[in-house]
């Protein structure tokens, strides 16, 4: 049966069909050939989308769009680009402070990429920078979305297994930090080496405190939502929702970019975005009815544990493991069907709860790069047009470093566990 | 067949643009819910009931209606790669079974969706007591509007020449 499924899926794949559809189909055969009840497959599907949690989502997808469009992420490139502009290899860094400070509203790493995609990769060919790199750099910096709080996988992580959502969205903020802080690393060295160009616009502290000024009610919706939702004021739904209000505001009132006929293409662009990813949700739900009926998830687990029951091998062995499933599975399709039964084994050996969540989030972060599934390369290369090629080869270092911040989050938990327990998660 | 392809052709650009209306309609009546849910417990101080179970119910055909406006532009995620990587003239015959596999698991949701709406029909929701063929009934109207996609796209490929404005979607 296992064997079924992993070649009607991979037929399913190559032949081009949707992701959610691959699952479905996958999930119809593994029912037909059980003679269960069809039914099953409306009332899974049903149930899984019909979550109030998981309405984090839309919201989050929303705030993001009303974002792009209202002229806010425009003012936080702006203000990323006189704070780190002149550093050598200028718009790398500026790529990657301002995907930092988008990741702080939106929780989607595709939201950015398509956002910075579009408004940095032409202006860095402009000044000189190769094209690969440029996509490189946006694509990579992108993942940084889904770690840094608020985060769109953390909601579904949180959804499917019941850990709190805020603790894990806690959990996040230094690995953000750190991804952000090496990307520019490897970027000024590259910069260095190869010889990319800078900025060169005039600075003073003046100029930078006006950017700041009109950067400031865009720089200050991360902490309206994460104070709501760290403070214990509003459920995370609640809170994306309140994002939705402030974007909404931002855009209208105060950046006054944001037209009535904006608006509606925004919801519709938004409801699309959602559906695709309610769709993958809903379809995998049905899919993980099917590996459980056929006692998947405890065989995997079985197999995890009977290799060693050594916690550090465990965690590696679960790293390759879901590096390897993120090449081929959507990000939120991989948490709904392996989450429980990762955490179950995790849980068997003491490992903290929180700890895993982020492991897996940030494996997930490293699949949207990789091929033949990676989101955010697909999405970078669309809104480029640069060759699919050239991007993935210039991502491989991206690629490499965040795979190191995976092993430094994996092996030194209390790096990232202290913000959780400050706040009282754990 | 030219017929009903035009025919075809004329309800998915009808059904589009119901789509688009509804996800507008749909996502303004969400925020505003939840954001109405804040205000009444932290400004009035009285809850809201049902606020939560609409919202909810609401996402549902979001997700269904949006999924058809997705389909129709191509918006789902999958792996186009294989399919480009495929010689020009096996890739007409290779679209088809695609659609076809798509149609034939569209029509199976669409149908398994109907009986499950059905059986659920006399029930109804918690809080709003509305009865629970609302929320059900997004799969199977879902799915039939994707299906109509699906055979427009079919029609576009096999058929060329007889039609208005789809564009390739797969």
């Amino acid at each position: 049966m296992i064997l079924t499924i992993c070649i009607v899926f991979l037929t399913a794949m190559v032949l081009g069909f949707p992701v959610a559809f691959c699952l479905g189909i996958t999930s119809l055969v593994a029912l037909i050939m059980g003679d269960v009840p069809l039914l099953l497959i409306a009332q899974r599907m049903f149930t899984g989308i019909d979550s109030f949690p998981l309405m984090a989502v839309p919201f989050f997808v929303l705030a993001g769009e009303l974002m792009n469009r209202g002229g806010t992420t425009k003012r936080l490139i702006d203000f990323a680009n006189v704070l780190v502009g002149r550093v050598p290899g200028g718009l790398a860094h500026t790529n990657i402070l301002a995907s930092m400070f988008f990741g702080g509203i939106s929780g989607s790493a595709v939201a950015d990429a398509a956002a910075m995609g579009t408004v940095l990769v032409p202006g860095m060919i402009r000044k000189g920078f190769p094209p690969g790199f440029s996509a490189a750099v946006t694509a990579a910096s992108s993942t940084m979305g889904p770690i840094i709080p608020p985060s769109i996988l953390m909601v579904l992580m949180g959804v499917t297994t019941g850990l709190s959502i805020g603790g894990l969205f806690a959990t996040g903020i230094v690995p953000g930090l750190l991804l952000g802080i090496s990307m520019m690393g490897l970027s000024y060295f590259m910069a260095v080496r190869y010889n990319f160009p800078r900025e060169t616009f005039p600075l003073s502290p003046k100029i930078i405190f006006k950017e700041f000024i009109r950067a400031c009610p865009a720089l200050l919706a991360p902490f309206i939502i994460l104070g709501g939702i760290l403070g214990g004021i509003f459920t995370p739904t609640e809170s994306a929702a309140v994002a939705v209000l402030y974007a909404f505001i931002l855009g209208k009132y105060i950046y006054r970019e944001l037209t009535f006929k904006d608006l509606a293409d925004v919801f519709v662009q938004s409801g699309t975005t959602t559906a695709v990813l309610l769709m993958i949700i809903g379809m995998a739900n049905i899919f993980a009815w099917v590996l459980t009926s056929e006692q998947i998830p405890t065989k995997i687990a079985q197999a995890m544990l009977a290799m060693t029951e050594n916690p550090y091998l465990i965690l590696m062995i679960i790293n390759v493991f879901l590096i390897f499933i993120g090449m081929f599975l959507e990000g939120g399709a991989a948490i709904i069907i392996l989450a429980p039964t990762l955490l179950a084994v995790t849980n068997s050996l003491g490992i903290d709860p929180l700890h895993f969540g982020l492991i897996m989030v940030l494996n997930l972060a490293v699949g949207l790069l990789t091929p033949p599934l990676g989101v955010c390369l697909f999405v970078v290369c669309g809104v480029t047009k640069i060759d699919l090629g050239v991007i993935i080869r210039a991502v491989m270092p991206f690629l490499a470093l965040e795979i190191g911040v995976l092993l430094i989050v994996t092996y030194f938990p209390s790096l990232i566990l202290f913000i959780p327990k400050l706040l009282g998660y754990m | 067949m030219n017929q009903l392809s035009r025919l075809i052709h004329r309800l998915v650009d009808i059904q589009l643009k119901f789509c688009n209306r509804m996800l507008l309609l749909l996502g303004v009546i969400m925020t505003l819910l939840i954001l109405l849910q804040v205000f009444f417990r932290f400004v009035i101080y009285v809850p809201f009931p049902w606020s939560e179970e609409c919202a909810r119910y609401l996402m549902i055909w979001m997700g269904m209606l949006g999924s058809v406006v997705a389909l129709q532009h191509g918006r789902h995620i999958g792996v186009t790669f294989f399919m480009e990587k495929l010689p020009p003239h096996l890739r007409k015959p290779a679209r088809g079974l695609t659609q076809t596999g798509m149609i034939l698991f569209l029509g199976i949701l669409c149908w398994q969706g109907i009986l499950f709406s059905l059986f659920n029909a006399d029930q109804m929701s918690p809080a709003m007591e509305i009865p629970m063929i609302i929320p059900f009934g997004a799969i199977p109207v879902g799915a039939a509007m994707m299906i109509l996609v699906m055979l427009a796209d079919m029609f576009h490929l096999f058929l060329p020449g007889n039609t208005v404005s789809s564009e390739t979607i797969l």
